[in-house]
């Protein structure tokens, strides 16, 4: 269900006729698909009015319409704009929560009064293109809720001239007509982008490791500037499924495959430190490091049952020496 | 480039305004304090790229900053001056994109304050050398065509034999810099890395080649150059391409000249990082694993880090680079080699 807010019932009236929206009460219209929210006019209106309605109906997105006052000359009356960012202010003071919306599009600003004098309008000019009454309250209930938001905004007319309101009034229902004809559009072409599936056959991803496996081939793909397809190509998928592994384990082969191809030196710090530990484990010392490297204590354990083991232990530990392991994490080593 | 200019109304008839106003005739809007707008908003970084605003405003507060260890050259005491917030570039590690809450320019006019307050710590560090950079907020050239202080802090230079100005830059706008005498305390210092990483990743920058070619210009006019190999970033093949980058340097007779090279590997706040994922998903930045390193900030691994700095360190000396001219930057072993 897509939930659309609005300001006023004027601004809303050839939406209601296009959709056929029925009035339930004279803030909400509906027609099984849309349901239409007046909000009246005003941040705290848009922002409580909103937060009210998505606390009781279940609601895939919310699109903010309505008219604006332009706080830019080259901006066309009589056009809509789809909003990027949005920005609010108070008493003419810009205020620090903001809403990015989408990459493309103009800023708006939402003020807290109207702007009805010029000198009013000259510092949010710095600030945003447009200015309205309601969007950054809708776009806060969004962000609450965690619900998809789009804004686009009628720029009806310049901020802070006289006469502006009787203007409106006269083109009223042209207006509403060209936002109604921009909701039916969006709502068209509106299309869920499908979820991309790994299709490997004999391969069986968990959700988690599907998602480090993406995460993996892009960043490859994105520092060798090659396609992920053709890193896929050079994987050893064949001789993987060729071997006695469980599907899951197949993938995880893969995985580490593709980590080590990522860190150059991945493969290197793993030997090295594993040459390192093993004539030691051999004795029953067991070294722990700090796995991302940043820390360069060891941890030794060992099991002991007599005070003679204790001795022999003492002289192997005499024998430990750190540093292959504090050369290794100077990067001491030589790669490519 | 511009949206607006923002003037602070007190400083409408200064000279150095007036000579902005003039040479870029953009829509002007008058304020009482820069910041009753600037900041005041979050303002997503990526926005400069086509409504960054211009602010002029004066700096009040405190006017020099001492800077943290392992800055620059052990053993003396650096402090940076902010002449300006934020940058006309658009580095995509740079960190003023999670530093400030809007990418909008101030470019501060209030110069003479700025150095007397130089002076009042020099005079506090008698008889010892202090260094004073310029760049920690923005690039130090990039707009010296407009903004026409750097005469100023000449002249200090010329006045305090002990003061070492440094001017930190990716810019090749060296014309106003260049109507200057050549003075051995006063310092021009570039950001270069290999060029096929720059051209990714260093957004809007002159070219590694126009850098280099405007460093050796410098320094066939003798004038103090040095660099920031900072930050050092890992891509295949990448000790090819430092000793590509190195052998260029030193063919342009740049790598014996350097008053100092920096080397830094890539770092980032938490705050930041999350900021560069945002703003450049496709950055081949985040091609390499990195981890939260000893001061919480996300890194490479210890031994991916020093194992690149010690590569080019000793790329560097192979190429010319005096060994004590090298120093490691911000990083926990950091040392002059």
């Amino acid at each position: 269900m897509h939930l659309i807010t609005m300001a006023h019932l004027g601004e809303a009236q050839a939406l209601i006729d296009e959709f056929e929206l029925k009035k339930i009460s004279p803030h909400h219209f509906e027609n099984g698909q849309l349901i239409l929210l007046i909000t009246g006019e005003g941040p705290f209106e848009a922002l409580s009015l909103t937060s009210y309605f998505l606390g009781k109906r279940d609601v895939k997105q919310i699109i903010n319409l309505g008219i604006a006052g332009s706080l830019n000359d080259k901006m066309s009356i009589g056009e809509i704009y789809s909003i990027r960012s949005l920005y609010l202010a108070i008493d003419g003071k810009p205020q620090f929560k903001s809403f990015k919306l989408a990459e493309e599009g103009v800023d708006a600003i939402t003020s807290f009064e109207r702007i009805l004098r010029p000198e009013k309008a000259r510092p949010l000019s710095a600030i945003a293109q447009i200015v309205d009454r309601e969007a950054w309250g809708v776009a806060l209930s969004a962000k609450n809720f965690s619900i998809p938001f789009e804004c686009a905004k009628l720029i009806s007319d310049r901020a802070g001239e006289i006469g502006a309101c009787e203007l409106i009034r006269e083109e009223a229902y042209s207006y509403s007509q060209k936002l109604s004809a921009y909701l039916k559009n969006k709502i068209d072409s509106h299309v869920s982008p499908e979820p991309i599936d790994i299709d490997l056959p004999g391969f069986h991803f968990t959700f988690s490791m599907g998602h480090h496996f993406k995460g993996l081939l892009q960043k490859i793909s994105l520092r060798d500037g090659v396609s992920q397809e053709d890193i896929l190509e050079l994987l050893p998928l064949e001789d993987l499924r060729s071997q006695k592994l469980r599907p899951k384990d197949r993938s995880s082969r893969l995985i580490e495959m593709l980590e080590l191809k990522l860190d150059p030196l991945k493969e290197k710090l793993q030997s090295g430190l594993a040459s390192w530990k093993s004539p030691y484990e051999k004795q029953g010392l067991f070294l722990q490091t700090d796995p991302t490297w940043e820390n360069p204590s060891v941890k030794v354990s060992f099991e002991i049952e007599s005070n003679q083991d204790l001795k022999v232990k003492m002289n192997q530990l005499s024998e430990l020496d750190l540093s292959p392991f504090h050369q290794l994490r100077n990067g001491s080593f030589n790669v490519e | 480039m511009w949206n607006k200019l923002i003037i602070e109304e007190h400083l409408k008839d200064h000279p150095r305004v007036k000579a902005i106003q003039e040479k870029l005739k953009l829509p002007t809007l008058y304020l009482e304090n820069y910041d009753d707008i600037w900041g005041k908003s979050k303002k997503p970084y990526l926005h400069k790229r086509d409504s960054l605003n211009l602010f002029l405003a004066q700096k009040k507060g405190q006017l020099l900053k001492l800077a943290p260890d392992a800055y620059g050259q052990a053993g003396e005491p650096h402090y940076y001056f902010i002449h300006a917030y934020n940058c006309i570039y658009e580095c995509q590690y740079c960190y003023l994109q999670g530093y400030f809450n809007t990418p909008d320019i101030v470019i501060f006019i209030n110069h003479e304050e700025i150095i007397q307050e130089m002076q009042r710590v020099l005079d506090e560090h008698s008889g010892k050398r202090v260094w004073f950079h310029a760049g920690e907020f923005s690039d130090s050239l990039a707009l010296t065509h407009l903004t026409g202080e750097l005469e100023l802090y000449h002249e200090f230079c010329q006045k305090n034999p002990e003061a070492i100005i440094e001017l930190r830059t990716k810019s090749v706008n060296i014309k106003e810099l260049t109507k200057l005498t050549p003075l051995e305390n006063f310092i021009v210092s570039f950001s270069l890395s290999p060029k096929k990483m720059s051209s990714q990743i260093d957004l809007k920058t002159p070219s590694s080649e126009a850098r280099l070619k405007a460093m050796a210009s410098l320094k066939d006019k003798n004038f103090k150059i040095a660099a920031h190999f900072d930050p050092i970033i890992y891509e295949n093949n990448f000790k090819d391409h430092y000793r590509a980058l190195l052998e260029e340097m030193q063919n342009l007779q740049l790598t014996s000249a350097l008053e100092y090279l920096s080397l830094g590997v890539v770092r980032f706040t938490k705050d930041v990082y999350r900021e560069v994922e945002r703003n450049y998903p496709d950055s081949p930045l985040h091609s390499t694993p990195m981890v939260k390193s000893f001061d919480n900030k996300i890194r490479y691994n210890h031994p991916m880090r020093m194992w690149m700095m010690n590569t080019v360190k000793d790329q560097a000396i192979a190429h010319g680079v005096r060994p004590e001219a090298l120093y490691l930057c911000m990083e926990e072993d950091a040392q002059t080699t």
